[in-house]
């Protein structure tokens, strides 16, 4: 019995793939640069997602047979079907180890500060490397209780903090002249670009046809979810307050308090939080090893598992001596990077596509 | 030739009677193996037996109408071979007078071993369940199920007489999963008893009972029951296929079952339920479940299961839907303090002193200040020592039981605390621990908790509160990718089931439960005003 995703399980895999890792870094940036208008910027990068997921969309709706990489190589040609698997590869191994090299350096610098980092890598990637082992619809599943279980914790830290709001804050309205505000959509917008994994997800759907409404949903949904986190931010520390800061989401949750027995429970949060970035991490090497797989032909998979599960450690280790050079790159490299992979590369096979007629006697083998 | 490999299934029953037990297909038939025939000839037949079965003492073999013991020169030689202990006694001496009445009066009608051999099969056995066979290994397997065989001297065939008796447990109120409310009876180990208590719960000519025999050694039989209709055909035909791919020389117990057909060959956590509960055993059917019936124990297993099933008492559907609904939801909290206290326990006062307020903290200082032990280590020693209870409370005699408690409870508890080997607050923890596990109802998911708890609390005490996280995490992915019978084990969770979710963290009442879950059927509907509100809500009431 093959069983695929479902709608919502699509939507809320798209949701854990943009939002763990942009509720923690977006508003910070995206307030630096619009700062009581960030609100606006996140609504510019929603609909800028929108309409990315909607040429996302339009690819995934010509295949509902196979892998994705498999598909090109029948529809583009051998070359081309390795090209983009290659480069696709690499692209999501590079954003798994920044994304791990970030979530160990927190938990080493907020939970576990005498830990050694190897330690701490060790165990996130075996763990990681687990939920690929088990496959994407298996992490589809887990999705499926985390994600509904942070919500529930937003939404009751969300209540608690309601006290603390100073909807003033939000004043005055439009200060920001349009550029600023687009500028600061730059960041969210990089973020929600993550729905471009929908090209090598959709076929574990059921409806594969289906991907671009998913990716839609998971845009709108989770820019509500980042919208929200910035206002609140905004509401309860103030802009000026929120540019200096690493982490303004987790220092908000921090200043709950009741009475005198409930205090500190932002470490209850970065505990479900740590469940997201695992099932995000999960996504994002299921990708790369999916691509991995498909581009080289590999039909013994479980050697090559422990093998990547390896060399991430090692890249992720030693790719950045000093977390003050992962800082430089994320402040540098990571956006044109990110928009390359995510944008123009699906953009190059929406046009060769077009292009390139599908051929009826290959499409027959 | 090994004496139990046949597989031949002739055996016509001679009133019309289905004796599965000895013309079930065998699972682990070895082959081709030519069957020795009888003979007809009642001497060569009784030294076959005697050869074959050495001189075990429980093995009666009654030889009548020998003229060598005084009996009319004309009287019809039979012999009746059985296991004394496994036969109904007064059965066996009921069928002797019987025939000697019958055979006294028309002795000269009965001379002939044919006629002789029809008369037994038409009129002194025409009660009971009576198969033929000719050959010596049904025979022998025959005797053993509990059969009074019939050797006739000119005959080449037997009759096996179902005379199952002997001492056996009766039925009574089940030790595990007892109820306050609801039925007291319970399995034994005999199957037909145990088919019976179903078959009177659910009167319905829909309900199978498939036999089979493993066990090369033992012969166990084993009932395969599931309502047809109801049951999802795939999951039947699955159930057996497993069932007949196993090769194990003894079942004495479901378990031996169980590991061989579980989908996932590794893991802590149950994919199959068990109960002695003929009422569990019949609402798992109603609701599509297989049940598997092994002779020789009160234990039926169900399967396919989700992990939410292992929460569901019989009692939920008995008492009214809103106590139901709480008690599940202090099953779930108990399964994850259960699972989780003692690791929270060490990883807050080792790693993150911070969560906890002020005066707790200072609390929690002075009682730690005189230990000599750091916390996990505090929390094995305690764990261990309550294992240790545990383990011994299951082994020693009722009447030291007391004794044992209170050495438990006030030397290993108080005493420990006061000597400064370990703080109150740990003493605490455990026992609340320990008696959250008792909470769940299914008795091996506890297990499961308990074991995977060692692990959170090596986990807690390395890594912090991160450490369980991440055990919790990987705990979450394998059981997300359990299977039962092909099921998803969390389903109606991940993967989403609305229609299945009346039943898992809240019992909606009867009247709203139209539809069965989807787990193990696709007849769901339940109630034939499926979708309608509660019969109560007639104009008449308001």
């Amino acid at each position: 019995m093959i069983i695929k995703m479902t709608k919502l399980q699509g939507i809320l895999l798209m949701m854990s793939t943009i939002a763990p890792t942009a509720i923690v870094s977006v508003p910070s940036v995206v307030v630096q640069l619009s700062e009581q208008d960030a609100w606006v910027s996140i609504i510019i990068a929603m609909v800028a997602g929108g309409l990315f997921s909607l040429l996302i969309g339009s690819i995934c709706r010509q295949n509902t047979q196979t892998t994705f990489l498999d598909w090109l190589r029948v529809r583009l040609g051998s070359k081309a079907g390795t090209a983009i698997g290659i480069l696709l590869t690499y692209y999501y191994l590079i954003s798994v180890v920044i994304e791990m090299r970030e979530f160990v350096n927190f938990i080493g610098e907020n939970v576990l500060s005498r830990t050694p980092v190897y330690f701490l890598l060790i165990i996130t990637v075996a763990v990681v490397m687990y939920g690929v082992s088990q496959g994407i619809v298996n992490i589809a599943r887990v999705n499926l209780i985390v994600l509904p279980l942070s919500l529930l914790v937003f939404i009751v830290t969300g209540i608690l903090l309601l006290k603390n709001i100073h909807i003033e804050n939000l004043l005055p309205l439009w200060e920001h002249p349009l550029r600023k505000v687009a500028q600061g959509s730059m960041t969210p917008t990089t973020w929600l670009l993550q729905v471009s994994i929908l090209l090598l997800i959709a076929p574990f759907m059921s409806k594969p046809e289906e991907a671009g409404k998913v990716g839609m949903w998971g845009i709108v949904l989770t820019s509500i979810e980042l919208g929200i986190i910035v206002v609140a931010a905004i509401t309860i520390i103030g802009s000026r307050l929120i540019s200096i800061m690493s982490y303004p989401t987790f220092y908000m949750i921090g200043i709950i308090q009741i009475g005198t027995f409930l205090e500190r429970i932002d470490l209850l949060f970065i505990s479900i939080w740590i469940c997201m970035m695992y099932v995000k991490m999960s996504i994002v090497m299921f990708a790369t090893f999916h691509c991995f797989i498909h581009t080289f032909r590999i039909r013994n998979e479980k050697p090559f598992l422990l093998c990547l599960g390896l060399f991430t450690i090692l890249t992720t280790m030693y790719a950045w001596p000093k977390s003050v050079d992962l800082a430089y790159f994320s402040k540098t490299v990571l956006i044109p990077y990110a928009i390359t992979f995510n944008v123009l590369i699906p953009l190059v096979i929406w046009l060769l596509l077009r292009f390139i007629k599908p051929n009826p006697m290959k499409a027959g083998k | 030739m090994d004496i139990f490999n046949n597989q031949e299934s002739k055996g016509q029953s001679a009133n019309g009677v289905n004796n599965n037990k000895t013309e079930g297909s065998q699972s682990n038939a070895s082959g081709e193996n030519q069957a020795q025939l009888i003979s007809s000839d009642l001497q060569s037949n009784l030294d076959m037996l005697h050869t074959r079965l050495g001189n075990s003492p429980d093995i009666v073999i009654r030889r009548l109408g020998d003229p060598a013991d005084g009996m009319n020169r004309n009287s019809q030689q039979f012999a009746l071979v059985y296991v004394d202990g496994l036969v109904n006694g007064a059965s066996v001496n009921e069928l002797i007078a019987e025939i000697s009445k019958q055979t006294e009066r028309d002795m000269f009608k009965l001379q002939n071993g044919e006629k002789f051999y029809q008369f037994l099969k038409n009129h002194a056995l025409a009660a009971g369940g009576v198969t033929e066979t000719d050959q010596e290994d049904k025979v022998l397997l025959s005797i053993f199920n509990g059969n009074v065989v019939v050797l006739v001297d000119g005959c080449a065939t037997s009759l096996l007489a179902d005379m199952a008796g002997g001492n056996l447990r009766s039925v009574e109120e089940p030790s595990s999963q007892t109820v306050i409310r609801g039925p007291k009876d319970g399995f034994t180990e005999s199957l037909r008893t145990n088919t019976s208590l179903i078959r009177r719960k659910i009167k319905s000519p829909d309900l199978r009972i498939d036999a089979k025999v493993i066990g090369t050694q033992t012969q166990t039989n084993i009932a395969v029951v599931y309502l047809k209709g109801v049951a999802k055909e795939e999951i039947v035909q699955e159930v057996h296929r497993r069932l007949d791919s196993i090769q194990i020389d003894s079942v004495l117990e479901g378990a031996y079952i169980e590991e061989f057909i579980q989908d996932a060959k590794i893991t802590v956590f149950p994919t199959m339920i068990n109960t002695e509960r003929p009422d569990a055993a019949s609402a798992g059917i109603l609701e599509g479940q297989v049940v598997i019936i092994v002779d020789g124990s009160p234990f039926v297993l169900l399967m396919p299961v989700t992990f939410f099933k292992f929460f569901q008492s019989s009692e939920d559907y008995y008492q009214r839907y809103d106590i139901s609904t709480f008690l599940r939801m202090i099953r779930y909290v108990s399964f994850l303090v259960s699972m989780l206290l003692p690791s929270l326990y060490i990883a807050i006062t080792t790693f993150h002193q911070e969560m906890l307020p002020t005066t707790l903290l200072i609390g929690l200082a002075a009682q730690r200040d005189g230990v000599p032990f750091p916390a996990l280590l505090e929390a094995l020693l305690m764990e261990m020592t309550f294992e240790v209870l545990r383990e011994a409370g299951v082994r020693m005699p009722r009447v030291i039981g007391p004794a044992i408690s209170i050495v438990g409870a006030l030397v290993l508890g108080q005493a420990a605390v006061q000597a400064g080997l370990v703080s109150g607050a740990m003493v605490i923890v455990v026992s609340f621990t320990a008696i959250a596990n008792f909470v769940i109802p299914a008795i091996n998911m506890a297990i499961a908790a308990r074991l995977t708890r060692f692990l959170l609390m090596l986990l807690g005490a390395t890594l912090g509160l991160f450490g369980i996280i991440s055990g919790l995490m990987f705990l979450l992915i394998h059981m997300a990718s359990l299977r039962s019978f092909g099921f998803p084990y969390m389903a109606p969770i991940a993967p989403l089931s609305y229609n299945s979710l009346k039943d898992i963290f809240i019992r909606v009442p009867w009247w709203k439960m139209n539809t069965r879950p989807e787990a193990a059927t696709d007849n769901i509907a339940r109630q034939e005003n499926a979708g309608q509100s509660n019969p109560s809500d007639h104009p008449s009431n308001s």
